[in-house]
């Protein structure tokens, strides 16, 4: 809905415009004197209206696609079975898979017959959709809550499996694993039910099912 | 041998061919500035510090301000003098009235060397004090002619520049 | 008359004065925006940022000086020059203190205290045009240009109020020595009220004030370099050092521009009630004038800063309605009303 626009008259003192001046610089001054005795509190979020970055942080949400981990089992066991879901699932095909087949020796370390032997992922590529954690059969791939992700080569920014485990380590040392994702319960489709409108639509209703059936 | 003088009288004389012999309009009027402050400078010499502070602030504070807003608005940089400079009848005529001007200023200061020498100046000379009580005492009239001559070219540039009176 | 030596230290020691309050400036400037808008300016380049001007001094130092190609080589690099020139030179007439008394020498703290006074400064200040527009002309760029040609016009019209309101201030004071106007600030008149110019002039003092905004090409009048309508007018082109030049340049204009305001309206080492000289010995009484100068100035350049953020930039048919139309007959009718004051208390 429209409003009429009113013309504003200026008063004497707009026109004059010192007098607003001084009304402004009280104005700004009492800013001035709210951000100065902030600045000098200790302590994060001291000035309300500007975070100062690496002391005041900002809340993640638990879904927060950060870098990636490789997860362990409850009994210490690498989840990952190099089956490459993921590496077919990336859009941007950031992520390098070989399975390796679990010898004699090393039961106690692997959860499944195989494992990963060589697990990249390449960071400057990834766009964190987040698509290998949904792909991943076994659930063992994650992105975490980490964000801080910046380097000073390019080559640190290429994971392997070492910094990819190191991850899940930090984030448990930390407390940032998030739960496990349930699987959403698909509710069956309700059986159709007979009309239980009037004849004439129901009449209508009929006439178009039975229309549908033909084409 | 007056160092002072020869120094800002060299630069005045070597500006002043600069400001003629310059390829582009704003490098010439930054050549009549340095004309100016020399001049200037020269005045301080001759213990007028008032007239030097006017020199600055009017010739080279104003008016040459305002010819180079002039030059700035109505050409573009990559412009040149030389078109202008190279007219042949310019070029004769300038050198003609270079002559005829030469020719006078020497006619004119030829018995000045008998009058001129070193004399005690009076008291004050130069101040402003001195030099408000001349002007409003002995040379009222001529500042009030200025004043009004001031007044007819600012009546004459509004009727100039307005579109309807 | 002093020697020339007390005159070259005076001379280098007010330079390197107002060249630290130039740095300073700088970071009061950023650290008072940010405090200003709710948020903090610098903080990180040692405590309070108080190192920020340093960086950016090495910063500025040490930057690629880049020309443009087809800019004109001599009128490029002479715009920097020419404005920072005048800039520095403005000082000269100014006093910054009463006398002081250094081995048994009676020196004054003004560099030159000259017949003619603050004329100086205004031819001084008309010079500063040629800064402006031969850096926005020798750039090649018509931001530039256009900058330089609204501050060349805004600059010229300014000086016409900003020389009556100092007119009106030599009618009532007589004399046109700065320091001598300084003199004749001391004790109170009406009883009750300290001898200051601004009592005795106070529309004198909202034009001066205008004026002096408007030759430091400052909010609201900073047309000429509108960051966010002309880039940045006539020093767009510019970087590293001769960038630093102009910015410099500014803050030193700015600096004078508040010695001047504090030096005529407000009783320059004045104290309003006090007399200080009766109570302390020279030396102290050298560096207490110095002292109180400097707060008084010091508030002065805060308050550029502060209206800075608070008022908007004027458009400039704005500008130039209120140089001519509105300031010039107000200055005219404040040096009519000063002239008829001191004609019937003379």
């Amino acid at each position: 809905m429209a409003r009429p626009v009113v013309k504003k008259e200026f008063s004497l003192s707009d026109r004059v415009y010192l007098i607003e001046i001084i009304k402004g610089l009280g104005l700004t001054w009492k800013h001035f004197l709210f951000n100065f005795r902030a600045c000098f509190r200790p302590g994060p979020h001291t000035v309300p209206t500007c975070w100062q970055y690496p002391e005041d942080l900002r809340e993640i949400a638990p879904i927060f696609r950060g870098a990636h981990m490789l997860l362990l089992d409850e009994k210490g066991r690498e989840k990952c079975v190099g089956c490459g879901m993921c590496a077919r699932a990336c859009p941007a095909k950031c992520i390098t898979v070989k399975r390796g087949k679990v010898q004699e020796g090393e039961e106690g370390k692997y959860a499944g017959k195989t494992y990963c032997a060589e697990f990249k992922i390449d960071m400057l590529r990834c766009i964190f959709c987040g698509f290998c954690e949904e792909a991943c059969p076994k659930g063992a791939i994650v992105l975490g809550q980490e964000y801080e992700l910046a380097e000073y080569t390019p080559e640190k920014c290429l994971y392997d499996k070492a910094r990819l485990l190191a991850n899940y380590e930090k984030a448990k040392s930390e407390g940032k694993l998030k739960p496990a994702r349930k699987p959403v319960p698909v509710e069956a489709p309700p059986p159709k039910a007979a009309p239980k409108s009037k004849p004439k639509a129901a009449a209508k209703k009929v006439k178009e099912k039975e229309g549908t059936k033909q084409a | 041998m007056d160092f002072y003088f020869w120094l800002f009288a060299t630069m005045a004389v070597c500006a002043g061919i600069f400001t003629i012999a310059a390829r582009d309009p704003l490098p010439s009027a930054l050549g009549l500035l340095t004309v100016f402050i020399a001049c200037a400078a020269l005045y301080l010499h001759l213990h007028a510090p008032l007239i030097a502070i006017f020199q600055v602030t009017i010739y080279a504070g104003a008016i040459l301000v305002l010819v180079v807003f002039v030059i700035m608005l109505l050409t573009s940089p990559d412009e040149r003098l030389s078109l202008l400079q190279a007219n042949m009848s310019y070029r004769i005529m300038g050198v003609v009235l270079g002559a005829c001007i030469i020719g006078l200023l020497a006619a004119g200061t030829k018995g000045l060397i008998n009058i001129v020498g070193s004399k005690a100046l009076p008291d004050g000379f130069g101040s402003p004090a001195r030099f408000g009580d001349l002007f409003y005492r002995n040379y009222l009239l001529h500042f009030e002619v200025a004043s009004v001559l001031l007044l007819v070219a600012l009546i004459g540039g509004i009727y100039l520049a307005k579109k309807n009176l | 008359m002093e020697g020339w030596g007390i005159i070259i230290i005076k001379i280098v020691f007010i330079w390197t004065w107002t060249l630290l309050i130039a740095t300073l400036m700088t970071w009061i400037e950023r650290r008072g925006a940010g405090l200003i808008q709710d948020r903090l300016g610098p903080n990180r380049a040692g405590p309070f940022g108080i190192f920020q001007p340093l960086a950016d001094g090495i910063k500025l130092f040490t930057k690629e000086d880049i020309v443009p190609e087809k800019a004109h080589k001599i009128l490029f690099a002479l715009g920097p020059i020419l404005f920072a020139l005048p800039a520095f030179s403005a000082y000269a007439v100014v006093p910054f203190g009463d006398k002081i008394v250094l081995g048994g020498k009676e020196i004054i703290l003004q560099v030159a205290d000259v017949s003619v006074g603050f004329l100086y400064i205004v031819a001084i200040g008309s010079m500063s045009v040629y800064g402006i527009v031969l850096g926005g002309w020798g750039s090649n760029n018509k931001y530039s240009i256009l900058g330089g040609l609204r501050s060349t016009a805004q600059l010229i019209s300014y000086e016409v109020p900003w020389g009556l309101a100092l007119l009106a201030a030599v009618l009532l004071y007589g004399t046109f020595s700065l320091r001598d106007m300084a003199f004749a600030q001391q004790g109170v008149f009406l009883g009750f009220l300290p001898n200051w110019g601004i009592f005795k002039q106070p529309l004198g003092f909202i034009l001066f004030m205008v004026a002096a905004y408007a030759e430091a090409n400052r909010v609201p009048f900073d047309l000429p370099e509108a960051e966010s309508e002309i880039v940045a007018g006539y020093h767009t082109e510019y970087g590293s050092m001769r960038l630093g030049l102009y910015l410099f340049g500014e803050y030193v204009n700015i600096y004078t521009l508040s010695a001047l305001i504090v030096t005529l309206y407000f009783g320059a080492w004045n104290l309003p009630y006090v007399d200080m000289s009766k109570f302390l010995g020279p030396v102290a009484y050298g560096l207490a004038s110095f002292l109180v100068f400097f707060l008084k100035v010091a508030f002065f350049l805060w308050l550029f800063v502060w209206v800075r953020w608070t008022v908007p930039r004027f458009r400039y048919d704005q500008v130039m309605g209120l140089g001519w139309k509105s300031l010039i007959p107000l200055a005219l009718i404040n040096l009519f009303i000063t002239a008829l004051f001191v004609q019937f208390t003379a």
